[in-house]
């Protein structure tokens, strides 16, 4: 099979039970692979009902048909299950090298099943897979599980080829907001996951891989690629999102007064404005680029990561901190213990608008409290648990700014209206990652006409990128049609426009039901300050946009 | 360009550019064994050492490793830096720039002479890697 492996490992870790199975073209070909393949699987193999933490629950890591292969931006591996937090189908991105890695060792799809009773390790090495012992790197951070990892193995070039992926001592307790970490780099949509990977007492993933994957028409496939970077060179869209990251975005987010302040309650102050990308470029000390990605939108700090946009607000100016420096220890506290940012940042907000032992703008105090429900110490209370458990031990569900028991990003939807719309119906819960409208929407956000088109259109074309194991962003300036291009070199297929969409709305619609199945239902909405308490005279008209979305989705229209 | 047909070329590298994408191992890869790609088939190999990336075109095979000087460390602004890591000689006792089945020393050839420069330049968008002409 040119561009797949064909191969399947699936890892029972209740009966530290080790098998390579395969998958036939005809599968790959249907749902190409990464989240299309891992949700096929996934919504086949498990009974949407079972709690997210019981043994019955899996997590999927796929990888696509381009990922690894040098195709630009491939290196997504997407790795679902059901989430704790939400409670329905959720599907993180590995990035950095982790996809690549694990296509090199010959597999594109890893299963894992049951739980462990004592802490291990998976070990993938092609086909030497082992399930080891890992009690001396639990409670250990997610840098230092990678530390004691990489010292561990002789041969230093190794350790540098050796990937690895862990949670940290939040996953550990499995707590609903924990993430995932590879080399210091959340996964991104990785909330909660985190928590079924402690459940199942797997602190990390290692794979390291020699395996060749082979393409149909490597010449075909080098000139595509070749265009694509040619193409990188010349765009001006793509240039600035190269340099600023999703920074790209801070300034026009900020003009028209769209940037999340103080849990969404008010409208950012003009101080806001000193948070520009110019300013911020003097915290950058250079750009990280993920597997095979021209563009390398990462930016690098002497901690590590530089926050993205999202993660910035929330940690920042959401809970009233306008002080970059502070804003990246937090994150770093995040990367630390697992956590995922986004939505610590949304808890933090929540706590401060409580006025529970903090209050909007206190940067010591929310650094102790992230610091705290890291450790799991108990003043670090319920922050841990996520913002919507918080609110309703509260009774104040009113604070709680998020769809589906997941906070928002920071990006006000009731001036970015289409952004509100897929806040609503996204499947994992109230994220822009998978319908990251912000990249047209800027001209015109205060209407909603068309508005229900292009978040259904965005959507399905995230879909179709991580399920062929290309990074989304790619969409800053790129058209699908590149990347369908790559897709027909590498697999020797022929697979059209239109063809894939109808792939991408499947896959939309397996989440979906999945969702319904597990008791999902009418949650399709926004907070109520979205749609009645104005900033700038404005609310969100989700009603309106939603009824189309319905319709052009097929689904029946909520009441 | 017809007059620097016969030119040489060479590859500067600025590590300071490097951001760690590595697409240009899977160029190399590509271009050398068409229609399959392994890293470990490249004969550029970004390396990761001292808190910076460095891109190692892969050098000559060199077997008499017994007083070999790169087996020290290296200490600028309080940065140490493993010299073994940033050497590119194919040597006895490194893994890389060895094909993973016959364990065949690889070396960079500058992809034989193509108009357009080597294959690792091309892919490189960050500016780490680029093509210099000499005049002879």
């Amino acid at each position: 099979m040119d561009g797949w492996q064909g191969k399947v490992l699936r890892v029972d870790l209740s009966n530290r039970l080790i098998k390579i199975e395969s998958v036939s073209l005809e599968v790959c070909q249907r749902y190409l692979g990464g989240r299309g393949l891992a949700t096929k699987v996934f919504t086949e193999e498990v009974n949407p009902v079972i709690d997210s933490l019981a043994e019955e629950n899996k997590i999927i890591l796929a990888t696509g048909p381009l990922t690894g292969t040098g195709a630009s931006a491939g290196s997504i591996c997407s790795i679902v299950t059901k989430s704790p937090l939400t409670n329905t189908i959720t599907c993180g991105q590995a990035k950095m090298h982790f996809g690549a890695e694990l296509k090199a060792a010959g597999y594109d799809i890893l299963i894992i099943e049951g739980n462990a009773k004592s802490p291990i390790l998976l070990s993938i090495q092609d086909e030497n897979v082992e399930i080891l012992p890992a009690d001396h790197l639990w409670g250990e951070t997610t840098s230092k599980v990678e530390d004691i990892v990489r010292l561990a193995i002789s041969d230093p070039w190794k350790a540098r080829e050796t990937k690895i992926l862990s949670v940290g001592p939040a996953g550990e307790r499995a707590e609903p907001i924990a993430t995932v970490i590879i080399d210091g780099l959340p996964v991104r949509n990785g909330v909660g996951i985190g928590a079924v990977f402690g459940i199942k007492k797997l602190k990390a993933i290692i794979v390291k891989g020699t395996k060749d994957i082979t393409l149909a028409h490597g010449e075909g496939f080098i000139n595509a690629v070749s265009a694509s970077v040619e193409f990188l060179k010349e765009a001006e869209s793509l240039r600035e999102f190269s340099e600023l990251g999703t920074h790209l975005l801070l300034k026009p987010i900020a003009k028209i007064g769209a940037l999340g302040y103080e849990n969404l309650s008010k409208r950012a102050p003009e101080a806001i404005y000193s948070l520009s990308t110019e300013f911020l470029g003097k915290l950058w000390q250079g750009d990280r680029g993920c597997f095979a990605c021209p563009i390398a939108c990462l930016k690098q700090t002497e901690l590590g990561f530089f926050p993205e946009i999202e993660e910035f607000i929330s940690l920042g100016p959401l809970c009233g901190i306008i002080n970059p420096s502070a804003t990246i220890d937090a994150y770093k506290l995040c990367i630390e213990y697992g956590l995922d940012a986004n939505e610590m940042g949304a808890g933090v907000a929540c706590v401060m608008e409580l006025g529970k032992d903090l209050s909007f703008g206190e940067t010591d105090g929310s650094l102790e409290a992230i610091r705290a429900s890291g450790e799991g110490d108990e003043a670090g209370g319920l922050l841990s648990k996520g913002a919507f458990y918080l609110s309703r031990h509260f009774e104040r569900e009113d604070v709680f700014m998020g769809v589906k028991r997941r906070s928002m990003p920071p990006f006000d939807p009731r001036i970015i209206q289409g952004i509100g719309l897929q806040y609503a119906t996204c499947n994992f819960g109230a994220t822009h990652l998978t319908g990251f409208t912000l990249i047209e929407e800027l001209e015109d956000p205060y209407s909603i006409k068309n508005k229900a088109i292009l978040v259904k259109r965005y959507q399905d074309q995230t879909a179709i990128l991580e399920s062929i194991g290309v990074c989304p962003y790619v969409l800053f300036g790129f058209n699908l049609s590149t990347f369908i291009n790559m897709l027909n070199q590498a697999t020797g297929l022929d697979f059209k426009e239109e063809e894939i969409i109808k792939i991408g709305e499947h896959i939309y619609d397996l989440e979906h039901s999945f969702n319904k199945n597990a008791g999902i239902v009418n949650e399709d909405r926004l907070p109520l300050r979205m749609l009645s308490q104005p900033i700038n005279g404005m609310v969100s008209h989700l009603e309106e946009m939603l009824k189309e979305y319905c319709t052009l989705r097929g689904l029946p229209s909520e009441e | 360009m017809k007059n620097n047909r016969y030119s040489m070329y060479r590859i500067r590298v600025d590590s300071n550019k490097c951001t760690g994408c590595r697409h240009c191992e899977t160029a190399c890869s590509l271009t050398h064994i068409l229609d399959k790609v392994n890293y470990h088939r490249s004969r550029i190999r970004v390396v990761w050492e001292g808190g910076h990336f460095f891109p190692l075109l892969a050098g000559p095979y060199v077997s008499n490793i017994q007083e070999c000087a790169s087996k020290k460390e290296l200490v600028i602004d309080g940065n140490t830096y493993d010299q073994c890591m940033l050497c590119r000689a194919s040597c006895p006792n490194k893994s890389i720039f060895k094909e993973p089945d016959s364990g065949i020393p690889l070396k960079c050839d500058f992809c034989g002479y193509r108009e357009e420069g080597p294959a690792c330049i091309k892919w490189c968008k960050s500016g780490a890697l680029t093509l210099v002409r000499l005049k002879q």
